[in-house]
This record gives C-alpha cells, sequence and structure tokens, in this order.
C-alpha cells in the first residue's frame, strides 16, 4: 500500500527494534519553544536511544533544527526564545539553573551545516576542545587528537600535515576536521545540524560512512532534508512538521510503512 | 506573429545597447574619480615636495666679472664693500681715498677724501657695524677717524639712481687715543657708548670707552671719554676684538692663544680666560665676528676656521670659551675670512686662491672655488649674500653672483642636535622667530615631532583601552536593541567638530583639572577599581535582583557606579588637596616631586583628543569583531567554550587584524589633529614626555606659523617640510591600517 520512493534494502543491515527496547538518552517531554508570539516547537515527546543514529526529517521551517539545538542550549544566544516542558539527558533536565552550560556543551557535541574550522592549524583546532578544558599535557594532547583524527578518518590524509591551516582542506575534510572536534572532548551525543548539505556526493559519502562507525560510540542525532541519507544512516526517525512531531519510530518501518497520512505524503515527495 | 516578435527584438536590441552605454559611462565615471582621487594626492605630495626641495639645494655660484681694481693707480684697498642693492661698491685705499664704482663693470662712481693732511696717510679700516655701515680708519698720525658710507635714492621714471656719500657721525675729528699711531685696534659700537681697543707702536695694549653724547642744538653726534685703561699682553697680538655690547674684548696672539677679557669696568679689565684656539703647530692669522657678535671665528695657518663662543663655567670664572665647530677649508691656510651680515654663513680664502663658502649652524660645507689668481686680500659679501667681491694681490676684482638660498638648513640641523650661541649644549630646539632682529632662528623638527608622537600617546593611552574594550562589550555581549542604540550614538560623536573639542579642553576642562587635580587622580584611579568591585557585587546578588534588570543592560546599571565615584572624588578633591598636599598640590609637586605643572598639558589631549579619537578607533574594532562570523563563535560555544574563552581564543585572534587597523587609523587620526592642540597644548615646543607638561605638535606648529612666515622663506619651507613629515606619517599609519584590512577581508572572504 505505501509506495516509497526508498526502497528497502537500504535498511537491511538496521535490525528492527523497538524503542522500548533502548537504553535512552535524551528524553524530551511536553517540550515547546516560541520565539517571542511565534511557536515554534508544539509539545515534543521523544525519546532518544542512546548509541543510535536517530534522524530528524521534515520540510523546511519545521523546527527541526531548533529542537536540535535545544538539546545542547544552543539557543541561549538568541533573545526573547521562551521554553516550555522538559528536555532530559539521561534524566536530568538540561534547562535548570544548576545546569552549567559549558559542561552541557561539552557532553553533547554539536557539528553546524556549513564546515566551521577555527583560523588555526588542524592540529590547533581539534585541540581547542581539549585546551579549554584545561588540558595541558602535551602527550595527551597529541594522542587525544591522533585519536580523533583516526577516528573521523581523517588520519590518513592530513596526518602528516597537522600544522598546516585548517582552511587548507577541502569542504568535506573540513566537515570531517569539525567532527574530528567535536569527538576529541569525548562528548556522549552528537548533534549533527544537516552536516553534508553543503558538501558534494563524494565527502557526504565519507560523513554518512563515519556517521555510520561513529553511532556504536556515540548518541548521534542528525537533521537532514535528505531522506535517502536519513534512511541510509539512522536506526530512527522523527518526522517533524509545522513544528509538531507527526511521527517517530524505527528508520526502516517510519520509511517501509509510516503510520500518518503525513509522513508517507513528504516522504513520497508530495510536499517538503 | 513576426511582426511582433521583431519588434520585441529590436526592444531588446535597443535596452542592451541602452544598459550597455550606462555600464560603460558609470564604469568611465568611477574610473575618473578614482583616478582623480589619487591624482589629487599625488598633487599634493609633489607640491610639498617642490616646497621643501630647494631647502637642500646646492647653492650655486658664477662669476659675472673680473676687472682691474678701480684708480688702479692708488695701490690695493685697505677696505672693500658693497651696498645692499649690490651696485654700488667702494673701496678705501691708504691716502684716505673712499672710491665709490659701479660692482658691473668697475667704472668709477664718485670719489671722496677723508679729511686728512696729504702727508698722513690710512693704516687700516675696520668695519664697526655693518648695520650702520659704520667704519673705522687708523691714521699714520694717530687716532682713529670714523665715517660711514651712506647712500641716497633717487627714482625717476624709468630707473632707480644710488648717490654714495660719506658721512662723519662723530664729526671729522680725529678721536685721539695719545700721541702714538694705532696699529691695530677694534671697536664696540651700539646705541649708547663706543669701546676702542688698540695696540699702539709701543706695542701696548689700551683700552677707551666714549659715550654717545648729542648737542642740544645741532643734534651732532660727538664722543664723550668715560675711562681708559691699558693691559698687558706676553705675546705679540694678532687681532682683537670688542663685543657690540663692550662686555667682552678677545686678543687673539700669534702662540695660537686667545686671551678674553671682562671690559664691563673699563678702568680695570679682568683677564678671564687664555685659552689655545688654534691646533698644536698652526698659527692663527685671523679672527671675525660671526653676525650678533657672539661667536668668533679664528682662522689658522692649517686652513681650519673654528667657531667659538664662551658658556657658562664651572670652576671660579664665570665663563669659558669653547670650540663649537670647525670647518676645513684648505690645507694652504687661511688668509682672510668674512661672514654673512644677516645670517651665520662664512666665507673664507685660502692662501692657494681657493673660497670656501660654509654655514656655521647647520654645518653645510656649502661649496669651494678656485676664485683668483693671487692670494685674497679682501672679501666683500652684499648685505643681502647674493654678491660677492674678491680682491686679489694682483689688483684684480672679481665679481661672483650667487645663488644660496637656504644654508641654514640641514639635515643635521633639521634632525639632529645643534650648539646654538648661548646655549650650554647642543640641544633640539625649535624657535623660528623672535622680536630681536640679530636673533637667529633654530629649526629642529624633533621637537615638534616629538610633541606630535606625545600627544597622540596620550590620546591613545585614554582612547584605545576605552574604544576597544567597548567596542568589544558592543560587538560581543551587547544585546541588539542596546548595540543599535550604543553604536550610532558613539559614532555620531566623530561629528563632533573637533574646534569644539578644543575649545572645551582648554577653556573649560585645563582649568577645572588644575582645581581639581587630587580629584582627577583619584578618579583614574578608583572608576576601574570600582567597575571591578561593582561587577563583582553584580555577580554575588541574588537571582531575584538580577532577573529584573532585562538581559544584557546590566552594563547600563555600571553608570550609577562611575557617576558617583567620579563626584565623590572631585568632592572630595579640595580636602585632600589641603589636608595632604598643603593646599596647592601643583606647588607641592614641583617642590617635593620636580614635577612641572602647565595648566595644558598631556592629560588635557589625552582626554579631548582621546574623546575624538575614541569614536574612529571605536567603530572600526566594532566592525571587526562584529564581522567575526557566527559560525565560529557558536562552533566554539558549542565545544563548550564559555563567552569569554570564545572571546579570547576565537574572536579575538580573528579580529585582530582589523582591531589593530583601528589603532592605526586612530593613531594617524591623533598625528594630524590641529584643533584641539593648537587650542589645548600651550603649544611649548618642550622636549618632556611628563602627563603635566605641554608640547607643541607640527600641525599645531604649521596653523599657528604658517600664516605669519615670509613666502619661500628658509622658514616657510621648513613649515612645508613639517607638513610633508605629517603628510608621511599618517600616510604611513593609514596605510599600514589599510593594508591590514585587506588582508583581514580577503581572510573572512575564505570563513
Amino acid at each position: 500500500m505505501a509506495t516509497t520512493s526508498i526502497s528497502s534494502d537500504l535498511f537491511e543491515n538496521q535490525a528492527s527494534r523497538s524503542i522500548d527496547q533502548e537504553d535512552i538518552c535524551i528524553t524530551c517531554e511536553d517540550f515547546s519553544l516560541s520565539y517571542g508570539t511565534k511557536q515554534a516547537l508544539f509539545d515534543i515527546n521523544l525519546k532518544i536511544p542512546t548509541n543510535r543514529a536517530t534522524a530528524f526529517i521534515g520540510p523546511s521551517g519545521c523546527g527541526k533544527s531548533t529542537l536540535l539545538r535545544c538539546m545542547n542550549r544552543m539557543n541561549d544566544l538568541i533573545d526573547g526564545i521562551n521554553i516550555s516542558g522538559q528536555m532530559k539527558l539521561h534524566g536530568k533536565d538540561i534547562n535548570t539553573r544548576d545546569v552549567n552550560v559549558t559542561e552541557l556543551r561539552q557532553q553533547v557535541g554539536m557539528v553546524f551545516q556549513k564546515p566551521n574550522p577555527f583560523p588555526k592549524s588542524i592540529f590547533e583546532n581539534v585541540a581547542y576542545g581539549l585546551r579549554l578544558q584545561g588540558i595541558t599535557n602535551k602527550t595527551e594532547i597529541e594522542d587525544r587528537v591522533e585519536w580523533s583524527l583516526v577516528n573521523s578518518a581523517l588520519w590518513g590524509e592530513v596526518g602528516d600535515r597537522l600544522q598546516d591551516n585548517a582552511f587548507s582542506l577541502s569542504g568535506g575534510q573540513q566537515q570531517r576536521l569539525v567532527i574530528a572536534r567535536a569527538i576529541a572532548v569525548r562528548p556522549q551525543v552528537l548533534l549533527l545540524d544537516e552536516p553534508a548539505s553543503a558538501l558534494d556526493p563524494i565527502s557526504t559519502l565519507k560523513i554518512e560512512e563515519l556517521i555510520a562507525e561513529l553511532k556504536s560510540q556515540y548518541t548521534v542525532v542528525i537533521v537532514t532534508h535528505n531522506m535517502q541519507q536519513a534512511a541510509r544512516v539512522s536506526d530512527y526517525t522523527a518526522f517533524l512538521y509545522l513544528g509538531k512531531l507527526i511521527e517517530f519510530g524505527p528508520t526502516n518501518v517510519l520509511f517501509t510503512a509510516p503510520g500518518e497520512r503525513q509522513t508517507e505524503d513528504y516522504i513520497t515527495g508530495r510536499y517538503g | 506573429m513576426d511582426k511582433a516578435n521583431s519588434t520585441i527584438e529590436t526592444q531588446a536590441k535597443v535596452n542592451w545597447r541602452w544598459r550597455k552605454i550606462k555600464d560603460e559611462l558609470m564604469m568611465r565615471v568611477v574610473q575618473v574619480g578614482g583616478a582623480a582621487v589619487i591624482g589629487a594626492i599625488a598633487l599634493i605630495f609633489i607640491f610639498l615636495l617642490s616646497v621643501v626641495y630647494p631647502l637642500f639645494e646646492e647653492p650655486e655660484i658664477h662669476e659675472s666679472a673680473r676687472y682691474q681694481l678701480p684708480s688702479t693707480a692708488l695701490g690695493p684697498s685697505l677696505m672693500l664693500g658693497v651696498e645692499e642693492q649690490a651696485e654700488i661698491a667702494f673701496r678705501v685705499t691708504k691716502d684716505g681715498s673712499v672710491l665709490f664704482f659701479d660692482v658691473s663693470n668697475g667704472q668709477s662712481v664718485i670719489n671722496y677724501k677723508l679729511p686728512i693732511s696729504d702727508d698722513d696717510a690710512v693704516l687700516g679700516v675696520r668695519n664697526v657695524s655693518e648695520a650702520s655701515r659704520l667704519l673705522a680708519a687708523n691714521l699714520k698720525s694717530g687716532g682713529l677717524l670714523f665715517f660711514k658710507h651712506e647712500y641716497d635714492l633717487e627714482f625717476t621714471e624709468t630707473e632707480r639712481i644710488i648717490h654714495p656719500k660719506v658721512v662723519y657721525p662723530f664729526g671729522q675729528e680725529v678721536v685721539d687715543l695719545g700721541e702714538s699711531a694705532i696699529m691695530q685696534f677694534a671697536v664696540g659700537e651700539n646705541e649708547d657708548n663706543l669701546t676702542i681697543f688698540y695696540q699702539n707702536e709701543d706695542g701696548k695694549l689700551g683700552l677707551t670707552g666714549f659715550e654717545k653724547v648729542s648737542s642740544f642744538i645741532s643734534e651732532d653726534v660727538v664722543l664723550e671719554e668715560i675711562d681708559n685703561s691699558f693691559l698687558n699682553s706676553s705675546h705679540e697680538p694678532v687681532a682683537l676684538l670688542v663685543d657690540p655690547e663692550q662686555e667682552w674684548a678677545y686678543v687673539l696672539n700669534d702662540r695660537g692663544t686667545l686671551a678674553l677679557y671682562d671690559i664691563r669696568d673699563i678702568a680695570s679689565p679682568d683677564l678671564q680666560e687664555v685659552i689655545d684656539v688654534t691646533n698644536q703647530s698652526s698659527k692663527p692669522t685671523g679672527i671675525e665676528w660671526l653676525i650678533g657678535g657672539i661667536s668668533v671665528l679664528v682662522g689658522d695657518d692649517s686652513g681650519v676656521v673654528s667657531q667659538w663662543f664662551k658658556i657658562r663655567a664651572e670652576g671660579d670664572v664665570p665663563y669659558t670659551l669653547k670650540k663649537i665647530r670647525e670647518f676645513k677649508v684648505d690645507s694652504s691656510g687661511v688668509n682672510k675670512m668674512a661672514s654673512e651680515q644677516l645670517r651665520k654663513g662664512v666665507v673664507a680664502a685660502a692662501e692657494s686662491g681657493k673660497v670656501n663658502f660654509f654655514y656655521t649652524t647647520s654645518e653645510r660645507d656649502l661649496m669651494t672655488i678656485a676664485a683668483t689668481e693671487g692670494e685674497v686680500q679682501h672679501i666683500a659679501i652684499a648685505p643681502r649674500s647674493d654678491i660677492l667681491l674678491l680682491e686679489d694681490s694682483l689688483g684684480q676684482l672679481s665679481v661672483w653672483d650667487m645663488d644660496n638660498h637656504h644654508p641654514e638648513s640641514s639635515l643635521s640641523g633639521l634632525w639632529g642636535k645643534v650648539w646654538y650661541e648661548d646655549y650650554q649644549k647642543p640641544d633640539y630646539i625649535w624657535q623660528s622667530s623672535s622680536a630681536s632682529s640679530d636673533f637667529e632662528p633654530k629649526y629642529s623638527l624633533i621637537p615638534l615631532t616629538f610633541g606630535t608622537i606625545k600627544a597622540a600617546f596620550y590620546a591613545m593611552l585614554f582612547a584605545m583601552p576605552l574604544a576597544i574594550c567597548g567596542a568589544i562589550f558592543t560587538a560581543y555581549f551587547m544585546r541588539p536593541k542596546m548595540r543599535a542604540l550604543v553604536k550610532p550614538s558613539i559614532e555620531i560623536m566623530e561629528a563632533l567638530p573637533t574646534v569644539i573639542l578644543g575649545f572645551l579642553a582648554g577653556l573649560w576642562l585645563a582649568p577645572y583639572i588644575e582645581q581639581h587635580l587630587p580629584g582627577v587622580v583619584f578618579v583614574l584611579i578608583f572608576v576601574p577599581l570600582g567597575i571591578i568591585l561593582s561587577a563583582l557585587i553584580w555577580w554575588r546578588l541574588p537571582f531575584e535582583i538580577k532577573s529584573k534588570i532585562p538581559e544584557g543592560w546590566e552594563a547600563a546599571i555600571l553608570a550609577l557606579p562611575i557617576i558617583t565615584i567620579v563626584m565623590l572624588c572631585m568632592s572630595a578633591s579640595t580636602a585632600v588637596e589641603g589636608a595632604l598636599f598643603e593646599g596647592n598640590i601643583r606647588i607641592w609637586m614641583s617642590e617635593n616631586l620636580g614635577v612641572g605643572f602647565d595648566q595644558r598639558n598631556a592629560l588635557i589631549i589625552g582626554i579631548a583628543m582621546g574623546f575624538a579619537v575614541i569614536p574612529t578607533i571605536f567603530s572600526i574594532a566594532e566592525d571587526a569583531i562584529f564581522s567575526v562570523p557566527k559560525h565560529l563563535t557558536s562552533g566554539s560555544l558549542a565545544l563548550g567554550a564559555t563567552p569569554w574563552q570564545t572571546l579570547v581564543r576565537v574572536v579575538l585572534p580573528s579580529a585582530s587584524p582589523g582591531i589593530f587597523s583601528a589603532v592605526m587609523i586612530g593613531f594617524g587620526r591623533a598625528v594630524g589633529e590641529t584643533m584641539i592642540v593648537l587650542m589645548a597644548t600651550g603649544n611649548t615646543p618642550v622636549m618632556d614626555f611628563g602627563i603635566f607638561e605641554g608640547m607643541r605638535t607640527l600641525s599645531a606648529n604649521v596653523a599657528v606659523e604658517l600664516p605669519e612666515s615670509e613666502v619661500d622663506s628658509t622658514h616657510y619651507r621648513i613649515l612645508f617640510l613639517a607638513a610633508f613629515v605629517l603628510f608621511m606619517f599618517t600616510f604611513f599609519f593609514n596605510t599600514i591600517a589599510e593594508i591590514v584590512r585587506q588582508r583581514l577581508r580577503r581572510k573572512y572572504a575564505t570563513l
């Protein structure tokens, strides 16, 4: 009955599990957000499992990036934001006053749409978060940098030119460098905000391969416009529409047998 | 259908052409505009240089005439002179003839005979005063005869005719100085007195003082002797000198020593000092005044001319003679010297016939010419230094046209220490004019450059922290709403005319700070402390109070403690001054710390000019910080950096070239700023870096002096040089700022 444009062989290596069997990392409970008078998120209830890749899909302006940015409170920087409901990391609300935002962000790392390496060397980019934490031991920093670059599949390409400026890398390499920078501080969660949308297909492929590897160690939350990408990399998918969570479930179920009409319309390309 | 299509096509073609024309036109307009701007700057540059260039031009000289001495039969001259227009010259011969002749061809104009008997003869003639053209002749029969060469001008329809004459200011009587003839003499003369210093046939050195007394009836002036005395000299004098004020007498003797006598009391001359003025083996050949009667020039047979004047001594004599500088003329020995009448230039002739021109203060060796076949006997320089007359031992007279306009300027004089007359040591001095006519202008650009940098330094000291910290806060921490209010307000400060700032600084702030100096110092100390303290208190405040202040407006509350502290400091000022500084801190400082206080000082300039450059620095720095891409800051924050860490590690390094460029432009502006420094510095060209001392800057100097300087004079050209230096300063700083900014722009383009 559901004629999706995505063939089911995409999901062959994804275990079909129920969310109830998962260890939950982030929980949204009646989470709402408004910019001034304009409400952007409406009573979101969502459980994001640990060490899985969860994708947020939905048309532009549906609030998926906003929701993602709430997970490490990047929205604090914006004027006139009001939130209600709860956003919990391992059962603890992250929006209470006793939460140290910088510690939270060390646990919940984030990668943005556009590669944003700092105007420093490759090495210093990766070491940045470590130095922020006050790590001064040189060998430790070097080890962590190497580990991060290896884990972000960049070591082979830049291992011999760590002192080069980060801007000498290609866009895809820069994005992997930013991921290396994020994982260097050993976060639990990695938020990826359309990480491959500014990249060419080959770089995109590399990023996707990287995500597939990272999710064994990190809880990955990825916002994407590209439904094939969501289908390829994620274990769970949430579909948001006009600030509301329409449907959330295992990716193979959501793409092959969406429970909601709106989801089906979206993934079959009727809007978006 | 076809027709419609073709209409559309033609329409499109017309549109296309029209668009192309507009595009081309605008491009040309922009190009012309750009080229015009560059052209205008280049023209300013070229104009400044063209005015400055003659300062460093080599002087030129060429021979315009050469002829046998007029009335050759009367023998060689005892004195040779030229009048101011350099058209008529005269010579005095042994028989007492004063022969006036045309400079250009040697044609005799008129001859006079001094009132001496036929068997008498003139032994020598000396200039007493070049300004009043007074000469004195010593006669074989004894005594001196004073006379003047004077010129009446007559203007016909087409030309100016000069009628020379000889007048006797003290009558035609010979001034009697005893029985024996005068061998050597020197005369010092001023408005009221005249002193004759002489050596007679017996070898005695005599000194006689006279007072000028004018008769009530005929207005004739006669000399009345006041006093006289004789001096002892163990060596044979070569030359004698008396200064115009008749306070000092100099005796140069054949051993190469110069003796200085205090002759303020003519009855008992007091030997001050005897000093060697030549190199070991050389013998002195002559001594001359440099204009002004302060420096003496000593020539010797090794060809060196040295300049000497007296400075204050440390020992038991009040003054000691000091060699200031020397010039090498020619190894054949100095034969004759003459100094210019209006400047400190000297012409010295060597035995070999070479004639050397040099300028004492600027230490410029201007030129050397091989002028005459025989030895030079007399040198006459026209008062305007445009004509030079040389008489040689073969009875030939040569006339030289000189083109020597700015000998007093040299790189060493403008930028180095110069030992000026009556100064204790070489120094950097700017003193371009004075009421006195024999004053020597002193053009050192160092005090002005120093003042410029000092003013800019204090302005930057005040402006830089405020502007940069303000820019950081505004661009990085401030809420957009507040920023929209603050940024334009600060930028509008830039529109404030600096003349108003200068006016306020000079007439309100300067006296106010003078009255409240302790308060101002307290403000400088306590305001930063108060800000830190307020921040600490704010940090400790309970959340309930904090939450009442809209987020991002915390800084606005800071105004309250700042105003309170300033008011407290100011009101405590007088009390503190009374209690700790005996009621007057300025006197207390100069007595206890040795720190002088000018009402208009660097502190005032720092505040007033700082105020003027804050908007410039703030605006550019704020833009630089604000334009650091947001994705960089969020990248850093997302890694768990605090806003402060992000600022220090990502934002400031990225924006630092922009901040640097802002500082450079601010510095350039402070250097070029005129009205504030003109009105609030006191304009004293002193070289003292103290915060309570004034200064004079290049810009204010040009503004003050240029309207009063004579066009094309050395002063005028040096002011243009000052302007050029200023231009180079601002050009340098702005160029650096612009280069850095361009780099920054290129860097951001890749982010």
